[in-house]
């Protein structure tokens, strides 16, 4: 009996997950079928190798001496990108774990708890603009993008008069994404680059200093060096563009969840401060802002016992490992009140070494504009006739507008 | 109770809890040693080191995304001094 391990089936053509030809608004029953087919097999979509169960997804993100993440921007690529440009989610270790380090105290859960009052300040100044302005409002640009743009502004300490432009920078990444054939913004975004790193010289010669982590990581030294200008560059453009996209993306699929569940919304409007947590966490269970991740194997491994192949692709796709029914039951269903203390972490913040180093920060953005908002707009809903469409592509779950409408406004300020 | 630190014959085990999120990767990679509390995690207090393997608790600590996990290694016991070899009888 041989010892090698069975490799992914041949490309198939007949898996149901299709985002780029025939992206499902609602994908979890392509997902579902594709599990239960094969949940480690060679898609012809996507060529590469699909995850889709739970345990499976898991052991990919884990394995990360032989699938590495240098291989992709924005799509899977050919070459490792060039080595300023590894930066967090696009890096290995070691590079992977210097950068980490830097950033893991100025993002950790007692740092980002005293930023709760700014939070809420912001959320409610959103949402009185909301109120001024009339009863019809686009979620994306009104409040989702301006809630996630003002927390990334304020952590990284983006002068004031640059933080239109971070905005729009950030925009570029989502633009990007939707234009695959011609590489999107890249030409633009490299651009940003250069500007970056002028603003990391500027900060080293002290003309513009603080106590923001953009000034931290411009003077941060291990064993004596300083990063590369170009690294810092890199990390800070990432920093702003996905932590950005990515927050803005989770409020939005949560609130229009909750708009097409009618009974969970209302369960949340009668308890809003008992369900906020376990909201948030199912929300970004059932849809959370990643569909999947890209990886290229660098040295022979396996998944779940198949074997993956030097330069083989290989997606874990994050969204149906939450949607597994061996870790969750009813998984399904949007189920506001699930007992996370008895559940499996959801991966929508990955696992292992590239957990989202932003987490903490996410999930204070999440629970206090979901709870502001529905607090203060318990009549908010989509406009009648409002079907969003999905970004498409593999990599993300975005509605990139929803026009929504509320009765009159019912609650009061947070401060 | 559970603690942030424990030692044994092999070395010290501690949790930073300025730095621990509670993502549980820990609790994924020894369970008789770890469990989140409140959002962090803790070490048992009846955790015995010397039965987990000083690989795992290096593995522990690099595979913390967080950094919060710090295994300090005790150094061995200095040897006791020997007779010296006599010249010419080896």
């Amino acid at each position: 009996m041989s010892d090698t391990p069975p490799t992914p089936h041949a490309p198939d053509d007949n898996l149901r997950f299709k985002p780029y030809t025939a992206k499902a608004a609602w994908p979890w029953q392509d997902l579902a079928a594709d599990r239960a087919t094969c949940p480690v097999a060679y898609s012809a979509e996507l060529d590469a190798v699909q995850v889709t169960s739970y345990s499976g997804v898991k052991e990919a993100l884990l394995r990360h001496d032989a699938l590495s993440s240098t291989y992709s921007d924005l799509w899977p690529l050919d070459e490792p990108l060039p080595e300023h440009k590894q930066v967090l989610g696009a890096s290995d270790p070691p590079r992977h774990t210097r950068q980490r380090r830097l950033l893991v105290k100025a993002l950790s859960a007692s740092r980002i708890q005293h930023m709760r009052p700014f939070s809420e300040r912001l959320a409610d100044d959103l949402v009185d603009e909301i109120i001024a302005t009339g009863p019809v409002f686009d979620l994306v640009t009104a409040y989702a993008r301006r809630m996630s743009e003002g927390h990334v502004a304020e952590l990284l300490g983006i002068p004031s008069g640059e933080r239109d432009a971070f905005a729009r920078m950030a925009q570029l990444f989502e633009a990007s994404i939707e234009d695959r054939a011609n590489h999107g913004f890249s030409a633009e975004l490299n651009d940003w680059i250069t500007h970056l790193t002028e603003l990391v010289r500027s900060r080293r010669a002290g003309e513009d200093t603080g106590d923001d982590l953009i000034t931290q990581l411009c003077l941060a030294e291990v064993e004596g060096d300083r990063f590369d200008e170009k690294e810092i560059a890199a990390l800070i453009q990432l920093l702003a563009g996905a932590g950005i996209s990515t927050t803005q993306q989770a409020i939005v699929n949560l609130v229009y969840l909750l708009d097409t569940h009618p009974q969970q919304r209302t369960a949340y409007l009668a308890d809003i401060n008992g369900l906020t947590t376990s909201l948030v966490n199912e929300g970004l269970r059932f849809d959370g802002p990643v569909l999947g991740l890209w990886r290229r194997c660098l040295k022979p491994t396996t998944v779940q016992g198949t074997r993956i192949n030097v330069l083989d692709k290989v997606f874990p796709v994050v969204a149906a490992a939450n949607h597994d029914p061996e870790a969750y039951d009813r998984p399904d269903e949007f189920v506001i009140d699930r007992d996370w203390s008895a559940l499996p972490p959801h991966l929508s913040f990955g696992h292992g070494i590239h957990y989202c180093v932003g987490m903490n920060l996410a999930l204070l953005e999440l629970q206090v504009a979901i709870s502001t908002l529905y607090r203060r707009l318990p009549g908010l809903r989509t406009v009648k006739g409002c079907e969003p469409r999905q970004m498409p592509g593999p990599v993300v779950r975005s509605w990139p507008t929803l026009s929504m409408e509320y009765d009159s406004p019912a609650g009061v300020r947070n401060t | 109770m559970s603690k942030r630190q424990i030692s044994g014959e092999s070395g010290v085990l501690s949790v930073d809890h300025t730095l621990c999120s509670g993502t549980g990767h820990c609790v994924d990679r020894l369970p008789q040693l770890f469990t989140i509390e409140h959002g962090r995690a803790w070490l048992a207090d009846a955790a015995a080191l010397s039965t987990v393997d000083t690989q795992h608790l290096h593995e522990v600590e690099a595979g913390c995304p967080w950094f919060a996990i710090t295994y300090q290694p005790r150094p061995p016991a200095p040897a006791e001094e020997s007779s010296p070899a006599t010249p010419g009888l080896e």
